[in-house]
């Protein structure tokens, strides 16, 4: 099973939009989103990530649990 | 309050006969409702899905144009996914597919079962760890300049050198230094590589992140995304610590990130439904 890094939990928001909005399987819904729609959701997020503010207001916001985990320090 | 109709939030895929356990509640983000998960089982498969109100008037598009709804909704996205991972081998789905009833998810499913099923066997038994590497190359340079002879050399020479050699022979000592860092650095990213074969199942190089992303104080000089077998995880960590000793009077630091939903193991790309471009 997967184990839990010891150590400090730490966010990771860029870690997370790349892998969240670039990667993963692609199944496009049938009458949801227009592709343009999303294009322009993913652009505004990546826009948004490059703001160190954005992902400390995450962070304040304790959203971190049961993301990712550091293993620095582990000890 | 959200009263409009329900769309159906796809968040991954599993085997039909493992269906995880997942939230039982209803979940509000940013003014909408998750409903509690549903599996929709199609031939060996099933769809993890949730039913999403929106508030009342909104449209979808509109919905996510709101950066800080649109960072909860992911934030949603992969939390339902990190709690299905760790139970049975799921499929992530990018964030962002939604469907407008049960029939649509059937029908994606069903269109694309044996490549699916195909990736889903590709990441059984496994969770994605991220691994970054940093490079202080100011404490490496003076690693290197300590112990290089050619180094130590050319900087003894400077030293004893008048004013304008000096100067000319210290950027040729520059680009010593910087030459060797290289060197050094590709030596750290060999060695690492080499530790880690063999613990790993597949390996995904990422991109380079700028310093106001990953927010180390060193440059980022390795981001990669290695997939490993549950079983294999303590030796994974055993190894990054034993680099990170080993590595760590040059300058270089190692950071784990995960365990991750297998995001960079699948390939399945289905473009398929009306509005599909």
């Amino acid at each position: 099973m997967p184990r839990e890094a010891d150590g400090r939990q730490e966010l990771a928001i860029a870690d997370l939009l790349d892998r969240a909005l670039n990667k993963g399987v692609v199944v496009w819904g049938e009458a949801t989103i227009s592709l343009a729609g999303v294009d322009l959701v993913y652009i505004g997020l990546k826009l948004l990530v490059a703001s160190v503010e954005a992902a400390q207001r995450m962070r304040d916001n304790g959203i971190d649990s049961g993301m990712t985990e550091s293993l620095e320090p582990r000890n | 309050m959200s009263v409009s109709a329900p769309l159906v939030y796809l968040f991954g895929i599993v085997r039909a006969h493992v269906p995880p356990e997942c939230s039982t509640g209803v979940t509000t983000v940013g003014g909408a409702e998750f409903g509690p998960c549903r599996i929709l089982p199609q031939g060996c498969l099933s769809a993890v899905v949730s039913d999403l109100r929106l508030p009342e008037g909104e449209t979808l598009e509109n919905f996510l144009r709101d950066p800080g709804r649109t960072e909860d909704t992911i934030l949603h996205h992969h939390r339902m996914l990190a709690g299905m991972v760790s139970q049975s081998a799921v499929l992530p789905l990018r964030f962002g597919s939604v469907f407008s009833d049960d029939e649509g998810v059937r029908v994606e499913l069903a269109k694309g079962h044996d490549a699916f099923l195909e990736e889903i066997n590709g990441v059984d038994g496994a969770v994605e760890w991220g691994l970054k590497v940093f490079c202080n190359q100011g404490r490496l340079g003076e690693k290197l300049s300590r112990e290089r002879p050619e180094i130590a050399k050319f900087t003894a020479i400077i030293s004893g050198a008048s004013e304008g050699k000096a100067f000319f022979l210290a950027r040729q000592l520059e680009r010593l230094v910087d030459e060797e860092s290289d060197r050094a650095i590709s030596r750290c990213l060999d060695h690492t590589k080499q530790r880690l074969e063999g613990i790993f199942q597949r390996f995904a190089l990422g991109k380079i992140q700028p310093g106001r992303l990953h927010g180390h104080a060193s440059e980022m000089v390795f981001n990669g995304a290695f997939l490993i077998n549950w079983g294999r995880e303590d030796a994974f960590f055993e190894t990054v610590d034993d680099l990170r000793g080993a590595w760590s009077g040059f300058g270089f630091d190692y950071e784990s990130t995960g365990p991750w939903p297998p995001y960079s193991f699948v390939q399945c790309n289905l473009h398929g439904g009306s509005n599909a471009a």
